[in-house]
């Protein structure tokens, strides 16, 4: 493989990395809450009294459809 | 359950998983495939047929109950013993266990370090969330407590598979996943684990995966990571323990993508047994797959155009008219016994794949009931409560409800994906870049691509556009975690920071998606906690209170388990929780019209056997619930026992 082709093939990977990346970015909003939320929940199972209940404010930030369908 | 009874029920489970499995086996040994992963699809695959099989045909035969299988499960074992050449097969079983321990081995090795170490720690922390899940918590999602999971109820309880009478018409739909299901609650007369059976479908779909991703000439690693990656798809891992039928779905499309792969790749196979193979696993899966749920039909096309375009569009006719010769010549060569055999077991899928939709054409005119069918407006079958439609403005209307799904943004991913796809943090990160990398500089990728798009597209034809409709296409992110495999060993191992990032985004995106499902996004722990302080076997669905109206409980607590339970709901209620964990509770539909009157009512309990009469806020018609209140009110005929649950007056 030629120098121009291998660099041309890390740029392609790197490019597609920090697609990746970005489009996790994109992703995380809202969804980073609900995914850290039940760990959290966990954590304060284990530890009782340290952290504080965000129940009420996770349940203010969406609100879906209910079935019947 | 008293102790020996659980021993002597938990022993007949093991009798009749011994049978299912040996008979796996020894069909296994008739069917090379050649490769160790599609080698494991099959014995998968013949394993969940094979139960379904027998359930279905003890299930026909009114010998759904733990004794009756045990002493089923017995003899067939018998039978295998006795016959010499069975015998002699089942002898080698433990030759071939050492044969796949090699292959297992040499794929192990083949593993860097770091990626077993995850690998071992994402299959031990899906395990404990699997059992967790299915220990912890009784069935809560909206279809199953309609109809799929009161299918299994009353055949567990009458141990019989029927039909009933019940204004909940889906009980009519295909229904092998229920016949699977009833698996988990026949033996222990309990649905303490009856969420553990989506995950066959689960280990089948994620070994197909893998299978797949091999056909296409992936490394093992690589493969291995696009399996992990789409097994972490939160829709997914959701549905498995949702006592759903779509996971099974999903694995059937993924399983004949993986046949079709292995048959559209291969140029010539050194054994023409192999082609034979994999053309009767592939019907097998599609039959086993018509009788789960209509829409695999939708995603034939789809199928179809892989299997052309992936061997070259030239060259697809003479490709498949070789594999179909060298099964043809295969099919010569095996000994009759065989072939009768593999007759037999083929019969046996057809019987899977068209008993439900022959029965309904026999009872009411119309294959499909209850969904009527119209085709660009045209209707093909008119009777059924509701209406599967096939047009172009429906395509219109799904896509445009997808876009506003597209990314999750909408709100956490629930088992019912409320306006959300739930493919999670790999599709949408490192699935989608690679999704499109493939598509640019893979030229075999764009085929496959193109195939999950019809399928996709030829689905949205007719499925009904809603919030909750992207259940139907769990299948999908395969195709994101098949680009992935690909690029993975397109990847330069220098500059190391390269191989080390995409290793970090990948662990990352797969413990995201697992975060997201640890607790089903809706589950809160003092809801756990409330599950969990009370012992196994009374863990109720009527008593989790996450979508159930405390009508429900208050049936629980109220109404005599001894004594049939009236009810009335409308043809979205849920049933199922009505009929107990234990399925003691014997049920009876009371048809309640708004009009009648409370001596007509009354009249129509006592004819159907009960004294008690159940509504539910939500589930009965309002119209119906504010009758049985008034005659309650007016105490000529009904008493109000609890809310919602109402007795016959001693003197009406």
């Amino acid at each position: 493989m030629s120098s121009a082709r291998k660099t041309l093939s890390r740029l392609e990977f790197w490019g597609l990395l920090v697609a990746s990346t970005l489009l996790m970015s994109w992703y995380a909003y809202p969804q980073i809450l609900f995914a850290l939320y039940s760990p959290y929940e966990l954590l304060r199972l284990v530890l009782p009294g340290l952290l504080p209940d965000l129940a009420l404010a996770a349940n203010s930030i969406w609100s879906l459809p209910e079935p019947p369908r | 359950m008293s102790a020996p009874e659980l021993a002597l029920r938990l022993g007949a489970w093991l009798t009749c998983t011994v049978f299912v499995l040996a008979l796996a086996a020894l069909i296994h040994r008739q069917l090379p495939l050649g490769r160790p992963a599609l080698s494991a699809v099959g014995l998968i695959l013949l394993g969940i047929f094979l139960t379904t099989l027998f359930l279905f045909l003890a299930g026909l035969l009114g010998l759904l109950r733990a004794d009756s299988l045990a002493v089923a499960g017995l003899f067939g074992l018998a039978v295998m013993v006795a016959v010499p050449s069975w015998r002699k097969s089942l002898q080698r079983i433990p030759h071939d266990l050492s044969g796949s321990v090699i292959d297992l081995r040499r794929f192990w090795s083949s593993l860097p370090r770091w990626l077993r170490f995850f690998s071992v720690a994402a299959v031990l922390v899906s395990l404990l969330r699997f059992a967790f899940l299915i220990w912890a918590l009784p069935p809560f999602v909206w279809d199953s407590l309609t109809y799929h999971l009161t299918n299994v109820a009353h055949w567990t309880q009458v141990g019989k598979i029927e039909l009933f009478d019940t204004p909940i018409l889906r009980i009519y739909t295909p229904a092998n996943y229920e016949v699977l299901a009833t698996w988990f609650t026949v033996f222990l007369h309990h649905d303490a684990v009856v969420e553990a059976a989506g995950l066959p479908a689960y280990l089948l779909a994620l070994v197909a995966v893998y299978a797949c991703a091999r056909s296409l000439g992936c490394s093992r690693p690589a493969s291995w990571m696009g399996a992990m990656a789409y097994a972490s798809t939160p829709a997914l891992l959701l549905a498995t323990t949702g006592t759903k039928n779509d996971p099974h779905v999903a694995a059937y499309y993924l399983t004949s993508l993986a046949l079709v792969l292995d048959l559209a790749v291969k140029r010539r196979s050194a054994d023409s047994r192999h082609s034979l193979s994999s053309l009767f696993l592939l019907a097998v899966t599609l039959l086993l797959a018509a009788g789960t749920k209509a829409y695999i039909a939708h995603l034939l096309p789809g199928l179809a155009l892989i299997a052309l375009l992936t061997p070259g569009l030239r060259r697809a006719l003479p490709h498949w008219r070789e594999r179909l010769a060298e099964a043809a010549a295969a099919w010569g060569s095996l000994g009759a016994w065989t072939r009768r055999s593999l007759a037999l077991l083929l019969l046996g899928a057809v019987l899977l794949g068209g008993y439900w939709n022959v029965r309904n054409w026999v009872l009411t005119g119309n294959p499909f009931y209850p969904y009527g069918v119209t085709i660009e407006g045209a209707r093909i079958f008119s009777e059924g409560e509701r209406t599967a439609r096939l047009n172009l403005a429906r395509l219109g209307n799904n896509l445009e409800s997808l876009a506003g799904k597209f990314g999750d943004a909408a709100g956490p991913i629930e088992p019912d994906l409320p306006e959300t796809t739930g493919w999670g943090w790999f599709f949408y990160g490192l699935g989608l870049a690679a999704l499109v990398w493939a598509l640019l500089s893979r030229r075999s990728f764009p085929s496959l691509a193109f195939g999950f798009l019809l399928s996709l597209l030829v689905l949205m034809l007719s499925i009904r556009p809603s919030p909750f409709n992207m259940r139907y296409l769990l299948w999908f992110p395969g195709v994101a975690s098949l680009a992935y495999a690909l690029w993975l060993d397109d990847l330069p191992p220098r500059p190391r920071i390269l191989p080390i990032g995409a290793a970090t985004i990948f662990c990352a995106a797969l413990a995201l998606n697992l975060a997201t499902t640890l607790n089903y996004n809706r589950v809160s722990l003092d809801r756990f906690g409330l599950m969990l302080e009370r012992p196994l076997w009374e863990r109720q669905a009527a008593l989790l209170k996450l979508n159930m109206p405390s009508e429900y409980e208050h049936a629980i607590l109220f109404a005599p388990a001894s004594e049939p339970l009236g009810y009335n709901v409308g043809s979205n209620g849920f049933i199922y929780p009505l009929f107990r964990a234990n399925y003691q509770q014997r049920l009876v539909y009371v048809p309640v019209g708004e009009s009648d009157d409370c001596g007509y009512i009354a009249a129509r309990m006592r004819e159907r056997g009960t004294r008690y009469l159940f509504v539910a806020e939500g589930h009965t018609p309002g119209q119906i619930i504010s009758r049985v209140r008034v005659c309650a009110q007016d105490g000529s005929s009904l008493a109000e026992e609890s809310r919602g649950l109402y007795v016959l007056n001693a003197g009406s």
